[in-house]
């Protein structure tokens, strides 16, 4: 299932996925996995890239 | 995280490298290389009418101390080598060869007969001056004669002269032939063995730390489970393959390739599969690492085993025995990493860089 919320929140910051990647330290393609729900991250990555966007866990994982 | 090179490491290559530089210094060289003798030299034997000249070829060598040494031989028609050998019907040889060498009082220390031969033996040779002679047949009774005296007892002589066709030697014709006579003393070996083994040693060491450091790279989380859902992938296909091969081998479905030539083989579809998998699901290139560079080194992986398929196919090492013999694998090999995996590399890399410049696209 595809992650809108984390796309949103990265275009927001008018960050690239390789801005973000870099930031928390894996590779464009699994933020780019991560975005079209190809790939489940493990809490550390969540937690990772919640900081690097300034968001909460809920607001960017939770399904709702 | 980067894994640094620990105490024990550094001090144990640096104690390699004393060794390999202070070893040789404490031996003279004759010692630590050995009693080594080296001749070789080529000779032409004319055959008319059956009839050969010379008839026998006489050399003379002198031992300097007594000991167990390693006495290697040869003699066999010009452009021929030990790979070859084997697969060449004896009949071109034209004549048989019996070889003896006696000690200064004339006792026979070594005796040896064949069409051509490449061989090696450890004899134990006391000081003193040898002579060695090469004696050629052609004709069964004079070949008889001469081994009842010099190689085996009557009986024996006659059995092997029963092995030999000697309808098919002979005929006109002017054979070069090459020899060769090596001596090596085996006690003295030792400090050079050490040495030699010092520097294999430290090669290793070294490789180890240089693995060490490259699998120090980082993957992340995803590419660490793909990695290993390739790795999966590649040893279930190189099961598959080994059975294949097993299969392939058993009922002996491609007669024209050795075994184990079939054998190594088996081993490619498991690694190129694993490789595959993930240049195409983008774990095989660590972060921060550039697929240029691994490209070139795929191809230039490539051209060495090019070289080295076009060399040995030149020098007819391709085939022995008419069967393909190991030296394919090598061209097997550079198709790999001229072809295969360099287009994986490319095709990836061009998908990726479209990917990248629409990232920010809605692709529903």
């Amino acid at each position: 299932m595809k992650n809108l919320k984390l796309k949103s929140a990265r275009a927001a910051l008018d960050l690239s996925q390789q801005d973000l990647a870099e930031k928390v330290g894996v590779s464009r393609q699994t933020i780019n996995a991560i975005e079209k729900g190809d790939y489940n991250p493990t809490i550390n990555l969540c937690r990772a890239i919640c900081k690097a966007l300034g968001k909460t866990l809920d607001e960017l994982f939770w399904e709702e | 995280m980067k894994k640094k090179m620990t105490v024990i490491t550094i001090c144990l290559i640096a104690a390699l490298v004393l060794g390999i530089i202070i070893l040789p210094l404490g031996f003279k060289e004759d010692v630590f290389k050995g009693n080594y003798m080296n001749s070789n030299w080529s000779k032409d034997i004319k055959i008319t009418n059956g009839v050969i000249n010379p008839g026998f070829t006489e050399v003379d060598f002198t031992v300097d101390k007594t000991g167990n040494y390693n006495f290697g031989y040869s003699w066999m028609p010009e452009g021929m080598n030990s790979r070859n050998l084997t697969s060449v019907n004896p009949s071109v040889f034209r004549f048989v060869t019996i070889m003896h060498i006696t000690d200064s009082d004339g006792n026979i220390v070594f005796r040896s007969c064949a069409g051509a031969v490449d061989a090696s033996t450890d004899l134990m040779f006391s000081a003193g001056n040898y002579h060695m002679v090469y004696s050629y047949f052609t004709d069964r009774e004079s070949y008889i004669e001469y081994a009842k005296e010099f190689l085996c007892s009557a009986r024996e002589a006659e059995e092997l002269a029963d092995d030999i066709d000697f309808n098919a030697l002979g005929g006109d014709d002017t054979i070069k032939l090459d020899y060769s006579l090596t001596l090596r003393r085996n006690n003295d070996n030792i400090a050079f063995s050490i040495w030699v083994f010092l520097i294999i040693v430290l090669m290793m060491v070294l490789l180890g730390v240089f693995l060490q450091a490259r699998t120090a790279k980082a993957f992340d989380e995803r590419q660490e489970i793909e990695r290993g859902r390739g790795f999966r992938l590649g040893f279930i296909t190189f099961s598959v393959s080994l059975f294949l091969v097993m299969m392939i081998d058993i009922l002996d479905i491609l007669p024209m390739v050795h075994s184990h030539v079939l054998y190594t083989t088996a081993f490619f579809p498991g690694l190129v599969s694993y490789v595959l998998y993930c240049i195409e699901h983008e774990a095989y290139l660590a972060l921060n690492e550039k697929s240029t560079g691994v490209t070139i080194g795929f191809i230039f992986v490539g051209i060495g085993n090019a070289l080295a398929a076009f060399t040995n196919a030149a020098s007819g090492k391709m085939i022995s025995g008419g069967k393909l013999d190991l030296p394919a694998i090598n061209l097997l090999c550079a198709i790999i990493f001229i072809v295969i995996l360099p287009a994986a590399m490319i095709s990836k890399k061009i998908s990726s860089s479209k990917e990248n410049g629409t990232d920010d696209d809605d692709e529903e």
